[in-house]
């Protein structure tokens, strides 16, 4: 036997973290948990109507219908399938485990006050497995058409990935460190509105950095143009070039509810108000959704795609404002 | 009992190529009755490991008791094997891994490297495979210096002929040179290991209680020897140099073993030294996880620059060691600060890699080895739309590619995570330093999970995916028989493993109390909620058959046609516009800047109408071809006025050894 250790001293000091596991279905509203997934994968297509609107707007036109995404997808749905002889049951697989994820994704998401529908400490690594999966089945997809342009699309789509996982770990982290959760339920739940005061700094950094990785990973500008079809320079758009009808029509939800994901989890955390009554805190959670939304129209509409080269720069910032955030949550205990 | 059975099925093991050897010509039967030999060594391993936790775990209380009663009355032997030979359930852990992947490697090897294709070497290799999986046991097995280190050379040298089996190719040649050189560095290590530890504690049992005494200075160096002794052989970075070529030069199965689990016993080496000294100071966890995050990012970041398809494979196993360390290192790092809990859940992520790793390389590999052998080549920019030829290598490839880059619901996803959940907790420490080290290491796991993605996704998609890039897959088939076996018991596992983790983790338990001295707070199940992991991955599962069947209900409503791959309207498509592996990973790899060394070898082109011309783009190895080399060059030119004593008469020879021997008589201190 080894030296034995003197007695089993738990790590961190008693209060300091809070060792009850978030409950995996919160007992206070499962139906109302439920219906915040339903939500969110709805509502999905509406944020594209939304970013389109804003652009149109500021851009002085009058846009497309708001609608237009689910037009998109019913569209879609209905019409026939042109499919390269190349291809292998990996090209269906893309679509159908991107949005598989992406809904997977989301069933973590708290909105409101209400606990999320599935929680497990841990489960915010899972999230990030989750999507690192879609993105593995997105550009094996790609690879199978054997075109060049897709394949472009891949590796570009692996290399913003490369960059843009440790920036939200790193936001994750901060939000451990202010929450003392580990769940994203836990962290992203009621709570973080009273640690807004205290920890003002850390959390806006955590918002702005995830808001960065958020334009990477939706493919929306700065990082990737989705209005522009020129193959050369696009990224997710570029993956799904040979995909059409019913399986384009899912790679396009997919797309949709990994931004519902990514809105919803940057309006949590930057914008966590108290409405004072559950009914209301849903209605302004599900508002700061299209809030955030809105910004991401904002910004398409003030900027222009960013040199390929300089895109990392923009990525490496996100992280390194998440590393500032994680010195400011971790102060050394006085 | 259970020493004497298991001591009985490694001798077996060590013996089982001897048929094989022994036979002349394309005898298929020799080869059979070796791979069965060994097939049975394994399985009675895997049986007794499976045994022992079952009585540690107190079933058949009543039988137990009575087979000790039993084992009173029979005769004792002199054999002493309670003190050489073990089996405790840290080393139970490693061993299930290793036979496995060992039995599994020789059915494999049946077809794969079969008498009739290479009537030279087939017996000679599996009588090496033999003695290697045997080390490879013993030194798990050992309770004694002496029997660690005779299994370490038994090992050693096995694999040295295996990797140098194709001799009349000269990189195979400089693959075993140069792994011999390495492993000869380990070796010495470990004698200045061992001797330390016998000039200090009087013993080669190894035993903690001999090492409570000891001076810290001893205790460090101690430390220091074995991360290089086992370090080398793990393959730990900057430790690695001599890994990727000889993993990429050695037989496919034999390849398999030496990337899935002889790098396990390296760091088996490591996890049993920190059992042995027992208390840690807190940089050795420090050390640790530094540098198993710079193996890992060095090792992923590497592999995904790899245009060789078994290099590239290599190189994750670079990546997966780092892994491990970091495991570890965290495990210790809590120790020192007296965080149970916390050692529980990285030393169980740790241990669960072991084994999620061994599935996933070893089927990744036997999968790589199938398509190579069908292809003749090993290049990937040579290699394209092998799903088409070969569906089933395709799938079992695309699962281990997915389980080993830590994806859910596949099994190397349930190890990383445990890893994830101890720096997450390690973050929240109160000791300011501890959690800026745990931050680094969630946020470089992060990174290197990020470009493991990437890696597989080229390994998968360019030699699988897309159109075949020249005539190479033009007569690739599935392998069947034996050779297909293996694919599926190892697909199964990465799948099955996965969601085992809750009843896994009762045997990770027995091993960390027996690591720590101490229990935790409580089962890892529960600092860590793998149930609920694997439900959720269960869950996905469904998920992605549901809209699967959605989907393809669907498209099988509506008119579907086939076409070109439209490639923007461009008509004739080639399967020479894809994107190349090379092209895929530049981006990528140019962010790292000066840290991964590019070779560029640009063609040359000239005139109006210029000829064939080549690119070569090859991303080499930093510690090898920047500093090593040069710098073994540099002393071998610094040497070279030495070369004159070397005449090559062996008169000269005997004339050193008379002076050198009259000189030594004459020196008396």
């Amino acid at each position: 036997m080894p030296v034995p250790l003197p007695e089993h001293l738990p790590m961190p000091p008693p209060g300091a973290m809070p060792a009850i596991l978030p409950p995996w279905v919160d007992p206070r509203s499962p139906g109302a948990a439920l219906l915040h997934v339903v939500l969110l994968v709805l509502v999905a297509p509406l944020l594209l109507g939304i970013i389109a609107r804003v652009k149109a707007v500021v851009g002085g036109r009058r846009g497309p219908p708001l609608l237009q995404g689910y037009f998109d997808l019913v569209r879609l749905w209905r019409k026939g399938m042109v499919r390269s002889t190349t291809t292998s049951f990996v090209f269906l697989a893309g679509p159908v485990v991107a949005l598989a994820t992406a809904v997977g994704a989301v069933v973590f998401v708290p909105l409101a006050d209400h606990g999320s529908v599935f929680a497990f400490p841990g489960d915010v690594v899972f999230v990030a497995g989750l999507l690192a999966l879609g993105r593995f089945l997105t550009t094996a997809a790609a690879l199978d058409t054997g075109s060049a342009f897709a394949g472009m699309g891949a590796a570009r789509e692996v290399q913003y990935g490369v960059l843009a996982e440790p920036a939200f770990l790193l936001g994750a982290m901060i939000l451990v460190k202010i929450t003392g959760h580990r769940s994203l339920a836990g962290l992203l739940g009621g709570p973080l509105r009273d640690q807004w005061p205290a920890a003002a700094a850390p959390l806006a950094l955590v918002a702005g950095a995830w808001a960065v990785v958020l334009l990477a990973e939706n493919s929306r500008i700065p990082f990737d143009d989705p209005n522009t079809h020129l193959e050369l320079t696009m990224v997710h758009d570029v993956m799904i070039l040979d995909h059409s009808g019913p399986a384009l029509a899912v790679a396009l939800a997919a797309a949709a509810v990994k931004l519902a994901f990514w809105c919803a989890l940057v309006g949590r955390v930057a914008l966590p108000l108290d409405a004072g009554s559950a009914p209301l805190n849903l209605a302004v959670s599900v508002a700061s959704v299209a809030v955030v939304a809105v910004v991401v129209g904002f910004i398409e509409s003030a900027m222009a795609r960013l040199r390929l080269t300089n895109v990392p720069k923009l990525l490496v910032s996100a992280t390194l404002a998440a590393g500032f955030g994680l010195l400011l949550a971790g102060r050394p205990p006085m | 009992m259970i020493q004497e059975l298991l001591a009985l099925a490694v001798l077996l093991a060590a013996c089982s190529g001897v048929p094989a050897l022994l036979s002349r010509g394309p005898g298929f039967s020799s080869g059979r009755v070796s791979a069965a030999l060994l097939v049975l060594a394994c399985g009675a391993i895997v049986a007794l490991a499976a045994l022992g936790t079952a009585l540690d775990l107190g079933a058949f209380e009543g039988f137990s008791a009575w087979a000790r009663e039993a084992a009173g009355w029979l005769p004792r032997t002199e054999l002493g094997l309670d003190d050489r030979f073990g089996s405790d359930p840290l080393q139970r852990w490693f061993l299930v891994p290793i036979a496995v992947l060992g039995g599994l490697s020789a059915v494999f090897g049946l077809r794969y490297w079969s008498a009739v294709r290479h009537p030279h070497s087939a017996g000679r290799v599996r009588f090496f495979l033999g003695t290697l999986v045997a080390g490879m046991l013993t030194v798990v097995a050992a309770r004694d210096a002496f029997v660690l280190l005779v299994g370490w050379e038994a090992m050693a040298l096995s694999a040295f002929f295996l990797i140098g089996t194709e001799d009349h190719r000269s990189e195979v040649r400089a693959a075993a040179w140069l792994y011999l050189a390495a492993t000869h560095l380990s070796s010495l290590a470990l004698l200045a290991l061992f001797a330390v530890w016998h000039a200090s504690t009087g013993s080669f049992a190894l035993d903690p209680n001999l090492a409570i005494d000891l001076d810290p200075t001893v205790r460090n160096v101690l430390f220091v020897l074995a991360l290089v002794g086992f370090g080398t052989k793990a393959g730990l970075w900057p430790l690695h140099f001599w890994l990727p070529t000889a993993h990429a030069q050695a037989p496919g199965h034999v390849s398999a073993l030496l990337s899935g689990v002889l790098v396990k016993v390296g760091f088996y080496g490591l996890v049993r030294v920190t059992w042995l000294l027992g208390t840690p100071s807190w940089w050795w966890g420090a050390v640790l996880i530094a540098l198993g995050l710079a193996a890992a990012t060095f090792g992923i970041a590497t592999a995904l620059g790899q245009t060789d398809l078994k290099r590239l494979l290599a190189y994750s196993t670079v990546k997966n060691v780092g892994i491990l360390a970091v495991g570890l290192g965290t495990a210790e790092l809590a120790r020192s600060f007296r965080a149970g809990d916390i050692a529980a859940l990285a030393l169980g992520g740790a241990l669960l890699h072991v084994w999620t790793h061994a599935a996933g390389k070893g089927l990744l590999f036997f999968a790589a080895s199938a398509a190579v052998q069908g292809t003749g080549t090993q290049t990937l920019d040579a290699l394209g739309g092998l799903s088409q030829r070969m569906p089933r290598t395709a799938l079992a490839f695309l699962v281990g590619a997915l389980s080993i880059s830590g994806l859910p619901p596949f099994a190397g996803f349930a190890s990383e995570w445990l890893v994830f959940m101890s720096l997450l907790l390690l973050s929240t420490a109160p000791a300011y330093p501890v959690q800026v080290a745990a931050s680094i290491g969630v946020a470089g796991l992060a990174l290197v999970g990020a470009l493991g993605v990437g890696t597989f996704v080229k390994a998968y998609g360019i030699p699988f995916l897309g159109q075949p890039r020249g005539a190479s897959g033009a007569y690739a088939h599935d392998p069947v028989g034996p050779m297909a076996w293996p694919l599926g018991v190892l697909a199964g596992a990465c799948i099955g493993l996965g969601l085992a983790t809750p009843a896994l983790s009762v045997a990770i338990d027995l091993a960390f109390t027996h690591w720590a001295g101490v229990a935790a707070a409580g089962p890892l199940r529960t600092l860590a909620p793998l149930p609920a992991l694997a439900g959720a991955c269960l869950a996905l599962a469904v998920l992605v058959g549901i809209v699967a069947l959605v989907l393809r209900r669907r498209i099988a409503q509506v008119p579907v046609a086939y076409a070109n791959t439209w490639d923007c309207g461009y008509a004739t498509p080639s399967a020479r516009m894809q994107y190349t592996a090379a092209s895929f990973s530049q981006a990528t790899v140019e962010m790292f800047g000066r840290a991964l060394a590019t070779h560029h070898r640009p063609p040359r082109l000239e005139g109006f109408f210029p000829a064939r011309a080549t690119l070569v783009v090859q991303v080499t190895d930093i510690v090898l071809d920047r500093v090593l080399a040069p710098a073994l060059r540099r002393i071998g030119q610094a040497l070279a006025a030495v070369r004159v004593m070397q005449s090559g008469r062996t008169q000269a020879y005997f004339l050193y050894m008379l002076v050198l021997l009259v000189v030594l008589l004459l020196w008396r201190p």
